[in-house]
């Protein structure tokens, strides 16, 4: 652990995540204003003792917003590496291990998920679907399972071919149990590395799609859609469209130095 | 002495337009015999033991040949039959016992696996068995051992563990390939006194595989030299380190360092790489590089000649 604290972007990145991450969880209990509540007394203010990131068009406090929003970013982004991750994880070790006809037709099946534009993909399925906080979570865990299979599938074609794999078969373990319990262990660190960088990726995806109107519908604040509505104010409320980019920017950073960071150390064994 | 295993002309290759790794294979294992398999590193020894206990590589394709364990066809057996006969019945170590282990699981319960697996007694008795055969194979701290991680123990005890590990269910065969390459001297030495001890106590059979003669006179009872996946020369013990009729045997006797030769230099056998192409054809391997070579020896391959009994050699110089 000491080796991973050294290292300046698994730090940072730590820090970053941790400190909004506290701040997701305090959100379940504390608010500091209402965060649906309208104010025409307040419309527009900017930052001030009262009201650390200013308030909106309709006199809400901007950071309570970013609060409430957070739960949504962090549920949303964490749903749906989840289901990538089990998913890409299922697939990629049984496509590597097994290989032959099994790993032929789940790589077409990736592939064709790859060359469509996820965007469109997205687009498609939440209209039919419609928009909430399920079908954004199943849209972008579906849209992340080729790089967990991928990426799991190169290393247990690699690692089938290790002695201690091999021995295993030797000893009569089932197929199932080598996998699980002798190999996916054994493989686990690419696949945090690239949890980490889902998650960012997830932060910046809700929000976009959230921006384009497919995410989170309201009053319920969401970050995406909080940086479309302030772009209206961009002249009149600066503090709105930056303190708003600014936590997304900083969120899908901070996993993306943790990632990184893991990267770093591993690769200075 | 019964036969156990018989390898019957095999051939098999990595890739179809490279030279075949096992050129014609012919092997066979007595009931209780202990038998060695010599040759230079990149010569086919350790896939002819990985096809033996099937667990080749899947690019690998096999030409032709057959391999009969206790007069079963192992390459025509289900994988279910044949996993029954694996681990129960043939063992295998690796060369590198360090990668032989899992580094994130405990040596205990690596071992424990193989005798849930295949026999049926309990957890207790299980792990009873485990740490009388870590003492047997002389471990001096088996609770320890039991309880650790690879990285916590040496080299030296961690072979020993993969030995307990292939003999604890008393298999009738066990293939070492090269059990003892990763391990210092005063080590490889117990490790083959561990193995000869052994085969003799349970009339294990053993393929003992190596490119060092000198190991391989220690520990079998019968010798196969393979040069670039040919056989070029087997028979008894005495009649190989003795009486050997091959020159690449030759060569490889001239290279074991000898008391009475303290001082001179080591022969040692200079070599260019030869293409590719020139292994395709299937000819004597060593032919190129070969002191009596004759103009026969580009034409075909020399058929296995019987010299004496149980000494056998592929050359046309005899
Ligand atoms: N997985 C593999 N893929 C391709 N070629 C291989 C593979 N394993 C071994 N070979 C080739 O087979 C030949 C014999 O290798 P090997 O059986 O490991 O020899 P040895 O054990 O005698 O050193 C070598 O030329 C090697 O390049
Ligand atoms: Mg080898």
């Amino acid at each position: 652990m000491k080796k991973y604290l050294k290292n300046f972007n698994f730090t940072c990145g730590l820090i970053i995540v941790i400190t909004l991450f506290l701040m997701c969880i305090i959100s379940l209990f504390y608010i500091p204003y209402n965060y649906t509540e309208m104010n025409y007394e307040d419309i527009l203010q900017s930052p001030s003792i009262k009201h650390i990131f200013g308030t909106d068009n309709f006199g809400r406090d901007i950071f309570s917003r970013i609060m409430q929003g957070s739960k949504t970013t962090f549920l949303i982004s964490f749903f749906s590496v989840l289901i990538s991750s089990t998913i890409g994880i299922f697939l990629g070790s049984f496509m590597g291990y097994y290989g032959g006809i099994i790993d032929k037709v789940f790589s077409k099946f990736i592939d064709v998920l790859m060359a469509f534009p996820s965007i469109l993909f997205a687009l498609v399925i939440i209209s039919v679907l419609g928009s909430n906080i399920t079908n954004t979570i199943i849209v972008l865990g579906i849209l992340s399972v080729p790089r967990f299979a991928r990426l799991t599938r190169s290393s247990f074609i690699q690692g089938k071919n290790l002695d201690y794999v091999k021995l295993a078969k030797i000893k009569g373990v089932s197929n199932f149990r080598i996998i699980f319990v002798h190999m996916l262990p054994n493989f686990k660190m690419p696949l945090i590395i690239n949890a980490s960088f889902s998650f960012a990726l997830n932060v910046l995806s809700e929000a976009g799609l959230s921006y384009l109107g497919l995410g989170i519908q309201p009053p319920e604040p969401s970050w995406g859609r909080m940086l479309k509505e302030s772009q209206n104010y961009l002249q009149q409320a600066p503090w709105y469209v930056f303190f708003t980019g600014f936590i997304i920017f900083i969120l899908a950073l901070g996993f993306n130095l943790l990632g990184d960071g893991i990267n770093d150390i591993l690769e200075e064994k | 002495m019964n036969k156990l295993l018989e390898v019957r002309n095999l051939s098999l290759t990595f890739s179809d337009d490279d030279n075949p790794v096992l050129k014609n294979v012919n092997l066979e294992v007595k009931n209780g015999q202990k038998v060695g398999l010599v040759g230079e590193s990149g010569s086919g020894k350790t896939t002819l033991g990985l096809s033996i206990s099937r667990l080749l590589p899947s690019k690998s394709k096999i030409l032709g040949g057959e391999i009969f364990f206790n007069d079963s066809n192992i390459l025509k057996l289900s994988e279910k039959d044949f996993n029954n006969l694996r681990g129960n019945e043939i063992s295998i170590i690796f060369q590198d016992p360090m990668n032989s282990l899992n580094p994130l699981m405990k040596i205990g319960n690596q071992v424990i696996e193989i005798i849930t697996k295949n026999l049926k007694i309990d957890k207790k008795s299980a792990k009873n068995l485990v740490l009388s055969t870590f003492e047997s194979i002389g471990l001096k701290d088996p609770e320890y051992v039991y309880n650790s991680y690879r990285h916590q123990i040496s080299g030296g005890m961690c072979q020993r563990i993969l030995i307990s590990m292939a003999i604890i269910c008393k298999p009738k065969f066990l293939i070492a390939d090269e059990p003892t390459t990763a391990l210092d001297v005063t080590i490889q030495k117990q490790i083959i006194e561990i193995l000869n001890k052994l085969s003799k106590e349970n009339n294990m059979s053993l393929l003992f595989i190596s490119h060092d003669l000198a190991i391989i006179n220690n520990i079998s009872d019968y010798i196969y030299v393979i040069y670039k996946g040919v056989i070029v020369e087997h028979g008894k013990k005495e009649n190989i380190m003795f009486k050997c009729k091959h020159p690449y045997t030759k060569q490889l006797i001239n290279s074991i360092p000898k008391m009475e030769n303290k001082g001179k230099k080591l022969s040692v056998s200079n070599r260019l790489e030869i293409n590719n192409l020139d292994y395709k054809e299937y000819l004597c391997p060593f032919r190129s590089f070969c002191p009596n070579k004759i103009d026969y020896c580009y034409k075909q391959m020399p058929d296995e000649l019987e010299i004496e009994n149980e000494h056998y050699v592929r050359c046309f110089n005899y």
